[in-house]
């Protein structure tokens, strides 16, 4: 339903649509592979970039968490597949801690995010609030 | 300001317009919403969590977490009572939420009730009457009348606590944070 308008907002947006396309990864379990792992980390890591460069014009409080939130994502975004174990369900636990680990790093940016795109409209919505007059 | 809200109305179908209201809302940037979710206490006394209904990977969690914000809404009697009633929606998470975690919001809903007859600081506090449902939700808003103008007239009662230490501490190691959808999402009741 979110309609981007400011860089953060796009981005917020962005990682709200991943964090879709992990629950929908998640939910039909038996399905999901190591192909849609590495398709979600392409995503991620792509965020994660973005975020970089956002983290850097915000606040301390807010940048801490978008920090919090890219470390999360890096170590998501790493995970590989484990070749070595044998059998249908171990590979499907392979799959499903990747699609976890991933949901909750995206999680994290898109409350990170989320945050920053409140201090923002905070902001904006402050700069432009009738001033009382001076008595 | 960052206030965790809970808007009480009569029915579901009023609860989920104010959903999709929330987030149209943010979509103006008029408020900024973290995180929401609905709540409803059938005819039974128990608590529902609306989620979707595909969606299994975070139906547990939301149990716990949800579980957990409507125990620090309903008040200092309700904190107890609602984290305990989280640990139960998490294990009936599953299977629907179970009886035991309606039983212990509700009877904290009702305790609430009870006691604001004799003290009228309890009058702020959430209170879910069998068949009402409620958007629960994380907010960051400048001004309260903006909301508050959006859900009165849809019949929304709204009820807010402060994000700080001293409230995110009711939620312990159960930390909502995390559980409640972060962009909108058709509720459904599985």
């Amino acid at each position: 339903m979110t309609k981007p308008q400011t860089v953060l907002e796009l981005a917020r947006h962005d990682a709200q649509e991943l964090h879709k396309k992990i629950s929908g990864n998640v939910a039909r379990a038996e399905q999901a592979t190591w192909a849609d792992v590495k398709a979600v980390q392409a995503d991620i890591n792509a965020l994660g970039a973005r975020m970089k460069t956002l983290a850097e014009d915000q606040a301390d409080a807010v940048k801490s968490g978008i920090k919090a939130a890219l470390t999360k994502m890096d170590a998501a975004g790493k995970l590989v597949e484990d070749k070595t174990v044998a059998g249908a369900t171990a590979a499907k636990d392979g799959v499903k801690h990747a699609n976890d680990a991933m949901l909750e790093s995206v999680h994290n940016a898109t409350t990170s995010l989320s945050a920053a795109v409140a201090a923002a409209r905070s902001k904006l919505a402050h700069a432009i609030e009738p001033k009382k007059p001076v008595a | 300001m960052n206030t965790y809200i809970a808007i009480v109305f009569s029915s579901d179908d009023k609860a989920h317009q104010a959903l999709r209201k929330l987030w149209q809302m943010d979509d103006e940037g008029l408020l900024t919403v973290h995180g929401a979710a609905v709540v409803r206490r059938d005819d039974m006394g128990h608590i529902r969590v609306a989620d979707r209904n595909s969606d299994l990977g975070m139906r547990t969690a939301i149990g716990v977490g949800v579980g957990a914000l409507l125990g620090l809404l309903a008040g200092p009697v309700g904190v107890a009572a609602g984290v305990a009633g989280a640990a139960a929606l998490s294990v009936g998470a599953a299977t629907g939420v179970g009886a035991l975690a309606g039983a212990a919001v509700g009877a904290t809903a009702d305790a609430v009730t009870e006691t604001r007859r004799e003290n009228a600081a309890y009058e702020s506090f959430f209170t879910l009457k069998h068949g009402q449902s409620a958007v629960v939700a994380e907010v960051s808003e400048d001004w309260t009348h903006v909301l508050d103008d959006a859900m009165h007239p849809m019949g929304g009662t709204i009820y807010r606590r402060m994000n700080n230490a001293t409230t995110n501490a009711a939620f312990g190691e159960n930390y909502y944070n995390g559980y409640l959808y972060p962009y909108y999402s058709e509720p459904m009741y599985g």
